[in-house]
């Protein structure tokens, strides 16, 4: 386990608790430091809080009232989150919603059930390289 | 025409008048031929008869003047005074001396007591010959002719006595001359050698003494008297004949009154000839004798109409050469009114250019030039008359024309009203039913003018809008209740129905009277006429809230169906992962491989929940087309790329052929990854090991043409036809691999279908199967839609 000043910080935002906690081990197991959130607000507390956050992990379906995109148009509305890389994990893939996440400058939209958490993770670390 | 009846009239008159004027005078030269030659033959007649009797008289006038002359010689006085037998010799020859031509049967003389003193023919001598009445006549001093048949001789004579005197005029003896008839024969019969003439001399009593017909002698011309047959028989004229009548009993009767007169001549019908005949009858001079000429005056008639008829035949012959030369005067002189017919023929024919070919130098030349003039003037006049007639015509014709069209039309518009009436009863009803029906259908309907003012409304246009028809009618169509849409929209639009004469369909939001906004989708549709002009708008509007909606919810629902289903395989998939990469500490073998097989399940689960979302997308129709430039070329490598490692592990070997041409194409990357996806991963999936892929790509004028082939399993000739079915799978690979859903080439061929393109293969079990794709150069449509296939 890697806790140094080189660690980068993964938000995670995901409701369903068996996959955050996959993601989570996943992350730490590669050297992330990780942080979680369930629902937009949490998440975007986090964001306020934390010295630093160098990626956002995010699903669309969110518990609580905001889901996911409402999370990534006040991350982008904001000039001192808005260039934190942004990868959407989403069961959910209805072509408006892709696009409009597309549109809003996230760096990239994958399907949950369709990838490896190797995979996903892979492309976080070639990201902040 | 004219001219033959003429020519026919005149001759056949003239002909008429010639013959009954022929036949006038045949039977006036006829009758008067006849008149003429019946005078001239009786007094032919009556003058031969005249003649013969002259010739005879004469005749015997020579004879009795020899009597005469003997009686009164000396020798012959004094020999009968001093009669003596012994001189006999010397008279006899002296009487002979007067009989040199023998003309004389006998001369001889008798004394007072009537014996033949002396004669020259000596059977007379010493005969009594006192009976005899020429010996009575002449003993009394008359000198007379006598015919009787001789009592010694047995032969006709003709006795002449002669008294002889001495020369105190004592009658002292009666000299004869016996005449034999030949010589008077001769005279007679010489000029009566005709059968319709015939000659007869008769004695004072009728008896018949010559005739040509011999047979007649010594019979009567008719009855005899009983006085003049007894004095016959006393005299023994005819010695002892029986003297039969003939049939002439008229000249019988006339012989009393000729003895005074000279000549008669009459008709009489001869009963046992049959003829009517001439009789000319006139007595011999100076002798007891008649003449009778008896001639057929059946042959007058028969000279007089042969006469007639030569006479009628040089005139009928003349009249005829009259006729013919009239025939030929009347032809000429109609050869000009023949020629002026011929002109008048060609003026009533219209030609009115005609010549005076009439020479005759007469009035009908004359006739000729004045119709020639006349026909001058009528063509000056006709021409005027005839552009005249040809202007009116013209116009006639027009009205004509226009008329008979006008009728037609007329009758065509009287039918088509029947029918029209027929169709509209029958329409009325139907348009009634139509427009209950687009009454009660839901989608508002109104048809505007050319200009898009509403003419007609249904009653979904008051139940969608709220306004009334009242309101709606006359008014724009849309300005009630469309919400502003930007200028493009509506250019685009007009350009849609009015130039392009095409129907627009769009999605556009209206708002209600009491001002509640509504998702429409709207159709117009413009109606032309025969000239292809528009004439009417129909516009359709559907009021698709609630499809919508509906529409949301389906998307809703597939949307959260699969975030349901994939978060469980997510977790599965995720957890065996990190399993299977020791993150939850080292696995013996078995249990990696036990992990493995769960991760395989999840993910032929996910890709199963995968195609049927997509399956479900296609069905809809929901999901979106978004053409964008493609290189499905690269996009090919992609694929194959991504294969790799199924590739690898089979140890198959693949080849891809492009042509260095081809284009990139306006197409959905995304769809046309599946496709791709599909064929390749099913190739590598359904090859045995050591298998070869072929990948072929080029293009004809308008398609993209693509064959993917394998050496695999084929598709079994049996399941071919149901190869692009929802969910079938082949017998063959079922049993050899139980990865596959099914819904792959159903989805491939769903693409296909949906970019006009066309797929189809060929297979054969165990050796393999290739698929020929066909794609439009064209591209793919654009299709909105809320679902993109995955």
């Amino acid at each position: 386990m890697l806790n140094s000043s080189e660690e980068r910080t993964i938000l995670v935002v995901e409701d369903e608790k068996p996959l955050l906690e996959a993601v989570h081990i996943k992350l730490e197991k590669s050297g992330f430091g990780v942080v979680t959130a369930r629902t937009a607000e949490q998440a975007y507390g986090l964001l306020e809080d934390l010295p630093k956050v160098d990626a956002i992990w995010l699903d669309h379906y969110l518990l609580g009232k905001e889901n996911g995109l409402d999370l990534v148009v006040k991350i982008k509305g904001h000039k001192q989150y808005k260039n934190i890389p942004i990868f959407i994990v989403s069961n959910t893939a209805s072509a408006d919603k892709v696009r409009s996440y597309i549109n809003l400058g996230v760096n990239k939209y994958y399907i949950k059930s369709n990838y490896r958490l190797d995979n996903i993770i892979g492309d976080i670390k070639d990201c902040l390289k | 025409m004219h001219f033959k009846s003429i020519r026919k009239r005149i001759i056949t008159t003239i002909a008429l008048v010639l013959l009954i004027n022929s036949i006038i005078i045949i039977s006036a030269i006829a009758f008067l031929a006849y008149q003429k030659m019946s005078k001239q033959k009786n007094s032919d007649l009556t003058e031969l008869t005249l003649e013969k009797s002259r010739k005879i008289s004469t005749y015997l006038k020579e004879s009795s003047d020899l009597a005469q002359h003997l009686a009164t010689l000396p020798e012959i006085i004094n020999w009968t005074k001093s009669y003596s037998s012994t001189n006999d010799s010397i008279t006899l020859k002296f009487l002979n001396n007067f009989n040199i031509n023998k003309q004389y049967s006998a001369l001889y003389i008798l004394n007072l007591q009537g014996v033949a003193l002396v004669s020259t023919d000596p059977t007379f001598t010493g005969n009594n010959y006192s009976f005899r009445p020429y010996f009575q006549k002449a003993i009394n001093g008359v000198s007379n002719l006598y015919v009787a048949i001789g009592t010694t001789s047995n032969t006709q004579g003709y006795y002449f006595a002669q008294p002889i005197e001495q020369e105190d005029g004592q009658i002292i003896g009666v000299l004869v001359l016996k005449l034999t008839p030949n010589n008077i024969y001769g005279l007679l019969d010489n000029e009566t050698k005709n059968n319709d003439s015939h000659l007869m001399m008769t004695d004072e009593y009728g008896v018949v003494v010559y005739s040509d017909l011999r047979e007649r002698e010594f019979s009567s011309l008719g009855s005899l008297k009983p006085e003049s047959v007894a004095k016959i028989k006393n005299e023994k004229k005819y010695a002892n004949l029986e003297i039969k009548h003939l049939q002439y009993q008229m000249a019988q009767d006339k012989l009393t009154d000729l003895k005074n007169n000279n000549a008669t001549i009459y008709k009489f019908f001869d009963s046992v000839d049959k003829e009517t005949e001439l009789i000319s009858q006139t007595p011999v001079t100076n002798y007891p004798l008649f003449l009778i000429s008896e001639n057929n005056s059946d042959t007058l008639n028969s000279d007089a109409v042969s006469l007639a008829t030569i006479s009628g035949s040089i005139i009928l012959l003349s009249k005829l050469l009259i006729l013919l030369i009239l025939y030929l005067l009347i032809s000429k002189n109609l050869k000009p009114l023949k020629e002026l017919e011929k002109m008048a023929k060609n003026v009533i024919n219209g030609n009115l250019e005609i010549k005076n070919n009439i020479e005759s130098g007469d009035e009908i030349q004359g006739l000729g030039s004045s119709f020639v003039k006349m026909t001058e003037k009528l063509k000056d006049y006709y021409g005027d008359l005839e552009a005249k007639v040809s202007e009116r015509t013209k116009e006639l014709n027009a009205n004509n024309d226009y008329l008979n069209k006008t009728k037609l039309a007329t009758l065509n518009i009287l039918d088509d009203i029947k029918d029209e009436k027929n169709k509209t009863e029958s329409l009325a009803k139907d348009l009634e039913k139509f427009k209950l029906a687009l009454d009660s259908t839901s989608d508002h309907v109104v048809i505007t003018d050319q200009d898009g003012i509403v003419l007609y409304g249904n009653h979904a246009v008051e139940q969608i809008t709220g306004y009334t028809l009242a309101e709606a009618i006359g008014k724009k169509a849309g300005t009630l209740w469309s919400t502003p849409m930007p200028k493009e929209y509506y250019e685009k639009m007009w350009k849609t129905i009015k130039t392009d004469k095409k129907t627009f369909d769009s999605d556009i939001k209206n708002k209600r009277k009491n001002g509640e906004i509504y998702d429409a989708k709207i159709t117009i549709s413009p109606i032309l006429n025969d000239k292809q002009e528009v004439e009417f708008f129909i516009g359709i509007e559907r009021d698709i809230t609630h499809e919508k909606m509906v529409d949301q919810a389906k998307t809703e629902f597939v949307s959260l169906a699969s975030h349901q289903l994939r978060t469980p395989l997510s977790s599965v998939n995720w957890y065996a992962e990190m399993l299977l990469a020791g993150d939850g500490g080292k696995l013996n073998d078995e249990q990696t491989n036990f992990v493995k097989e769960i991760y395989a399940g999840n993910q032929r689960m996910v890709e199963l929940v995968n195609s049927l979302l997509n399956v479900s997308r296609l069905e809809l129709g929901t999901f979106a087309v978004e053409p964008e430039p493609t290189d499905v070329v690269k996009m090919v490598e992609d694929v194959i790329k991504e294969l790799q490692p199924s590739i690898i592990s089979k140890k198959l070997k693949t080849s891809f052929e492009h042509a260095a041409n081809i284009p990139i194409i306006q197409a959905d990357p995304k769809l046309f990854r599946i496709v791709f996806q599909n064929l390749l991963s099913n190739a590598v999936k359904y090859t045995p090991e050591k298998g070869l892929i072929t990948l072929k790509m080029k293009t004809d004028k308008k398609n993209l043409l693509i064959e993917i082939a394998d050496t695999g399993y084929g598709i079994p000739k049996k399941e071919q036809a149901r190869i692009f079915q929802k969910l079938f799978r082949a017998e063959n690979v079922r049993a050899k691999d139980t990865e596959g859903t099914g819904l792959g080439l159903y989805i491939v061929k769903s693409i296909i279908d949906h970019a006009d393109g066309e797929i189809t293969f060929k297979s054969e079990e165990d050796k393999g199967t290739t698929f020929y794709l066909k794609v439009p150069l064209s591209g793919m449509r654009k299709k909105e839609g809320d679902k993109r296939i995955e």
